[in-house]
């Protein structure tokens, strides 16, 4: 099969442009990340967040010479661990200036004061020019959070000051403004970096310039400074299986890399194309992936590739973030459990009745009530990311009213489990319908493993690490009323161990006035509290 | 006319090709930034020879480029594989100190055909497997790119017919002869970095890392390099 392009990363800027799809929808992205206002993309892995950035990175270039865009990318660091939030602040502020003097360089707007004197006889450097300015301060920063020097933190250069410097820049060379474009922003198992990343991302908001970021769905600490709603644009990157442009769409993506062979296949064998395009829910990465690692295009090679991918590589990769992200690793594998014991049966038995009931009916969608547990919702927030499940909307009437949020589980996800995936697509996917849904109610039994999830830990380094936080006040959970942390002191429920050790059917038997609903809102405060902790 | 008019005229006529050049901003802020990424990778080198040598090249490149604005592009390119040549010798002598103090000494060349051997030579397969074995795969096109480039350049040292077609004893601006030395230039560099990564690799730790945060930008389509630098 033809080798593919999977991420952005490893697409040369010449290719960009030349590999670029775009749907009303993305050209409608297009121009949010080009308009003066700020905006946010949204969007599993794989789904083209970073291609898009990329496309509109080049276009505002060719566009206009007066813009100046540039791209920085947050990636793994060291400094990703830190604990001190001014350090890593600082950390993406120095990454951020120095993408910008190396833009501004290979523009010719500045040149580096490494080099100027190794021609030139004349050592002077000069101080009084804004460029130099915009050097030095990336140095402070670097100082800081390296810990070269010992440096007074109040001794650095404040927002404003870069404001100005940047400003002065877009005045002394004609430019309108610098887009900066921030990727892998707002690490999604970190909710204090993500606070970080959203202040520093509303501080550099001026009229000469504008920050766009790519997030993922994960993503819901924005921190006190920032709203979602008023400080910027939010565009989510959904590519809806339903769209009737969808296959088409899908299809130019993976003609523009395919070679004559594969061309020629899909142009003869269009329903197995359509069974993998479908299957990848609307992720161009999954789409290449499947088609790539498929022996032929045929029948036997595309159901077999489709059992293997979304019955075992997808949930393996899930379950590999628990490996790398430990603090995290019962609510993924809860989730996994979840999905793979209660939604995708629950899926399966729905779509199996109505077949042979012979109703025109069939789903891949399930509903949770709004009030379900903390620790519920973390395990569906962490499955967007993976891409598993999207979410469609957070306020879906469902039975006797009762608001909640839909989901949709991964097309491949559902239809990998028939015997013969490729047969049973075409019917299955004409008798989708998203109004018929499985729900799970706020205390529904498939939540019953969730309780305690959280410290049950084989790990004796583990619960070690959480001791202290076990043992603090409840005074410190800033999600309680000073009501009910009242109420909870007075039945010696005062530490953050004996709440979450405390069940929700306790709460309302030993304390007066505390029925279900305030059991649970105190239950999720306790959990919010060690999710945070297990995350930084 | 005497001596000091008619090199006046020389001078003046670089000149009108100087302020011509100076309009493609771009261009040589392109050639600028590369030139600035090999002195930056100096600055991470422990050995001051080494260190020095690494300098040196990223002068040479400057100094490429500027020969390159007068409209002196013979010299340019020539200055530009002269620049090549140390780049890799640096990092080949880096792994021979001998060769290296035999140098510095006069006692021994820098000899092309050693650097690009693909046996036993600097862009060769087992270079690399004693350095940073990820990168094996990567090592031939480099190697072939290599030949290419320094081909290319030589062809304007040592007088190629088609060469001298192209320039012009005349002092006279090309747009052509720019775009072929850009060409040229952004291949010296990438190969230069391309064999430094690999070759100081062991020696990168995530604060100089951090220094070199343009490796994995300028090397998008290597997986080890990317992955090296924390990104995915």
């Amino acid at each position: 099969m033809s080798e593919f392009f999977l991420r952005t990363e490893s697409i040369k800027p010449s290719d960009i442009l030349r590999l670029s799809v775009t749907s009303e929808s993305d050209k409608n992205i297009l121009a949010a990340l080009k308009a003066s206002e700020p905006c946010l993309l949204e969007g599993s892995r794989g789904t083209g967040k970073s291609f898009l950035m990329r496309l509109s990175e080049l276009q505002i270039e060719q566009e206009s010479s007066t813009n100046l865009s540039v791209f920085v990318t947050f990636n793994k660091s060291s400094l990703i661990t830190t604990d001190d939030t001014l350090q890593f602040y600082h950390w993406m502020l120095a990454k951020t200036l120095k993408a910008l003097v190396t833009k501004l360089r290979k523009k010719g707007l500045l040149v580096s004061n490494l080099v100027i004197n190794l021609l030139s006889n004349d050592i002077n450097e000069d101080n009084e020019a804004i460029e130099y300015d915009l050097k030095k301060i990336v140095q402070l920063f670097e100082d800081s959070y390296k810990k070269r020097l010992n440096i007074d933190i109040k001794s650095l250069p404040d927002i404003e000051d870069i404001r100005e410097a940047i400003s002065t820049i877009c005045e002394e060379n004609d430019l309108d403004r610098v887009v900066f474009f921030f990727d892998e922003a707002a690490h999604v198992f970190r909710p204090e970096q993500q606070r970080q990343f959203f202040s520093l991302f509303k501080d550099l908001r001026s009229p000469y310039i504008t920050c766009n970021a790519a997030i993922y769905p994960g993503v819901t600490h924005f921190g006190e400074s920032f709203e979602p709603i008023h400080d910027c644009i939010h565009k989510k990157l959904d590519r809806n299986i339903s769209d009737p442009e969808y296959l088409n769409y899908f299809k130019d993506i993976v003609l523009k890399q395919a070679d004559d062979k594969l061309i020629k296949h899909i142009e003869s064998q269009t329903e197995l194309f359509n069974t993998l395009a479908l299957s990848s829910g609307g992720n161009p990465r999954m789409l290449l992936r499947t088609i790539q690692d498929s022996e032929k295009f045929n029948q036997a090679s595309i159901n077999s590739i489709i059992k293997t991918f979304y019955r075992e590589n997808i949930w393996a990769e899930h379950t590999e973030l628990g490996e790398k992200y430990q603090g995290h690793r019962q609510i993924i594998d809860w989730g996994r459990e979840f999905l793979e014991s209660h939604v995708i049966p629950n899926i399966q038995s729905y779509n199996s009745t109505r077949k042979d009931r012979g109703v025109n009916e069939s789903t891949i969608y399930f509903w949770v009530h709004k009030d379900s547990p903390t620790t519920v919702k973390e395990a569906l927030r962490l499955l967007t990311y993976t891409g598993i499940i999207r979410k469609i909307d957070s306020s879906m009437r469902a039975t006797r009213s009762e608001l909640g949020a839909r989901y949709e589980v991964k097309y491949g996800c559902i239809i990998s489990l028939e015997s013969n995936p490729q047969n049973e697509s075409k019917t299955f996917y004409k008798n989708l319908n998203i109004k018929k849904f499985p729900e799970f109610g706020k205390n529904s039994q498939a939540f019953d493993g969730v309780k305690n999830i959280l410290i049950e830990k084989e790990d004796e380094n583990y619960e070690k690490s959480l001791e202290s936080l076990l043992e603090r006040s409840i005074n410190v959970l800033a999600l309680l009323t000073n009501w009910q942390k009242g109420k909870l002191l007075s039945a010696e429920i005062d530490t953050i161990g004996k709440l979450y050790q405390t069940t929700e059917e306790d709460l309302i038997k030993n304390i007066s006035g505390i029925g279900e609903a305030r059991s649970r809102s105190i239950k999720n405060a306790v959990v919010a509290e060690i999710v945070e902790y297990i995350s930084g | 006319m005497n001596i000091a008019d008619y090199l006046s005229r020389l001078n003046s006529e670089s000149q009108e090709i100087f302020q011509k050049s100076l309009v493609l901003r771009e261009k040589l802020g392109i050639l600028h930034n590369s030139a600035s990424h090999i002195y930056e990778f100096s600055e991470i080198i422990l050995d001051q020879q080494e260190k020095k040598m690494l300098e040196t090249v990223s002068a040479q490149l400057e100094s490429a480029t500027y020969t390159l604005t007068l409209g002196l592009y013979r010299q340019a390119f020539s200055s530009l594989r002269l620049a090549f040549e140390m780049g890799l010798a640096t990092i080949y002598f880096s792994a021979h100190k001998l060769e290296m103090q035999e140098w510095f000494t006069g006692h021994n060349d820098i000899k092309w055909s050693k650097l690009i051997d693909e046996e036993n030579g600097l862009l060769s397969k087992r270079f690399v497997k004693a350095f940073f074995i990820e990168c094996i795969d990567n090592v031939e096109s480099y190697n072939s790119n290599a030949k290419r480039t320094y081909r290319m350049l030589s062809e304007f040292v040592h007088g190629n017919y088609e060469t001298w077609d192209k320039d012009g004893i005349k002092l006279t601006y090309s747009d052509e002869l720019i775009d072929l030395y850009l060409e040229c230039h952004e291949s010296v560099v990438k190969i230069i970095l391309f064999i430094a990564i690999c070759r100081y690799k062991l020696l990168l730790t995530d604060e100089l890392k951090e220094n070199l945060n343009f490796i994995p930008e300028i090397f998008n389509e290597i997986d080890s390099f990317r992955f090296l630098f924390g990104q995915s």
